[in-house]
């Protein structure tokens, strides 16, 4: 008896490691929903800026709200999608904002990519190169496209194709001033 | 004849230099004004991407579609289009379709990251309000009507 207890802890407990990504304990209503997300998470900040710089990867950011159902939507369709989470996870560091909980630095992010001629508002999906510049963006992405609406796959890959285009990075992409 | 072509050419530039801007303004009937659901976009007119337009007052609303405080005051703009369109020119930026390089340059300049976001600008661009979120047309119309003739 003792011993099946054990195994069962120990299966649990596996389980729940593997479960969680870099959102685990966040305060944050809309991180806390996503920190058992298959998508490996990161709260903005220093730690995923290094990450990206080390991998030489862009920053998916998805920056949303708890109340937004089309965030919700794409939480559900999109990143709650294994084989999504995994592309994600293998071509980009993965950040995400919650909208209520930082304004300033959400104002920062809308403008920059309002600046870029990308769509602003709620959801907001952008790419973000390890030193901070948003070059690309958009916002509500289906997880399959629907008519003219690209999906996100389709988004993510025209991301990480411009991403190999430093020229037109450093002469488009909005520097983000808020502190990395 | 000289110089009637002469004087249709400078009304022309004249006209070519104060821009034609939107017009005929219309909201889309379909508009769900308690959801964030996506209706499409929410003002319809003609030069939908115009921008900055001198010689009168500008309004400028910036919108996201998905978004029903945006809807709200995308009605009170075509309100206060029906009143004051020949008085003032209304510049409607929708932040989910790709915009003019007019339009971009007021995005630049006055957007702070919120929306929906209104300016009113004076005849010579001035900025006289510049604020996210709803806002009350008594308000703008005060604004309006000590800009307008100055």
């Amino acid at each position: 008896m003792l011993a099946v207890a054990l195994i069962w802890w120990l299966v649990a407990s596996t389980g729940a490691q593997t479960n969680e990504n870099h959102l685990a304990g966040a305060a944050s209503p809309y991180l806390k929903r996503a920190s058992g997300q298959p998508v490996d998470w990161y709260p903005w900040g220093p730690d995923a800026f290094k990450r990206a710089q080390g991998l030489n990867r862009p920053v998916l950011l998805d920056l949303g709200a708890v109340w937004c159902p089309w965030c919700g939507l794409m939480d559900r369709d999109t990143y709650n999608n294994t084989d999504t989470a995994e592309y994600i996870n293998q071509c980009f560091v993965a950040v995400k904002v919650d909208f209520d909980a930082s304004p300033e630095l959400v104002a920062e992010i809308e403008r920059a990519q309002a600046v870029l001629n990308r769509p602003a508002g709620l959801p907001l999906t952008a790419f973000i190169t390890p030193d901070g510049k948003l070059y690309f963006g958009a916002g509500y992405l289906p997880a399959v496209r629907e008519a003219a609406k690209r999906s996100f796959r389709e988004t993510a890959e025209e991301a990480l194709r411009l991403f190999s285009d430093k020229q037109k990075i450093e002469e488009e992409a909005v520097q983000l001033e808020v502190q990395k | 004849m000289i110089m009637r072509k002469t004087a249709i050419v400078l009304v022309f530039l004249l006209l070519s230099s104060f821009g034609f801007g939107i017009d005929n303004l219309k909201l889309n009937p379909k508009l769900d004004y308690a959801s964030d659901s996506l209706d499409g976009p929410l003002i319809t007119g003609d030069d939908s991407q115009s921008g900055f337009v001198a010689g009168k007052p500008n309004y400028v609303i910036i919108y996201g579609e998905g978004c029903f405080n945006s809807k709200r005051q995308a009605r009170r703009t075509v309100e206060l289009y029906n009143k004051y369109r020949d008085r003032v020119h209304f510049v409607v930026i929708d932040l989910d379709v790709p915009r003019s390089p007019e339009q971009q340059k007021l995005v630049k300049q006055f957007y702070k990251g919120y929306i929906p976001h209104v300016v009113v600008l004076n005849v010579r661009g001035e900025s006289l309000y510049n604020q996210s979120g709803e806002v009350d047309s008594e308000r703008i119309e005060e604004i309006f009507n000590s800009s307008i003739n100055r």
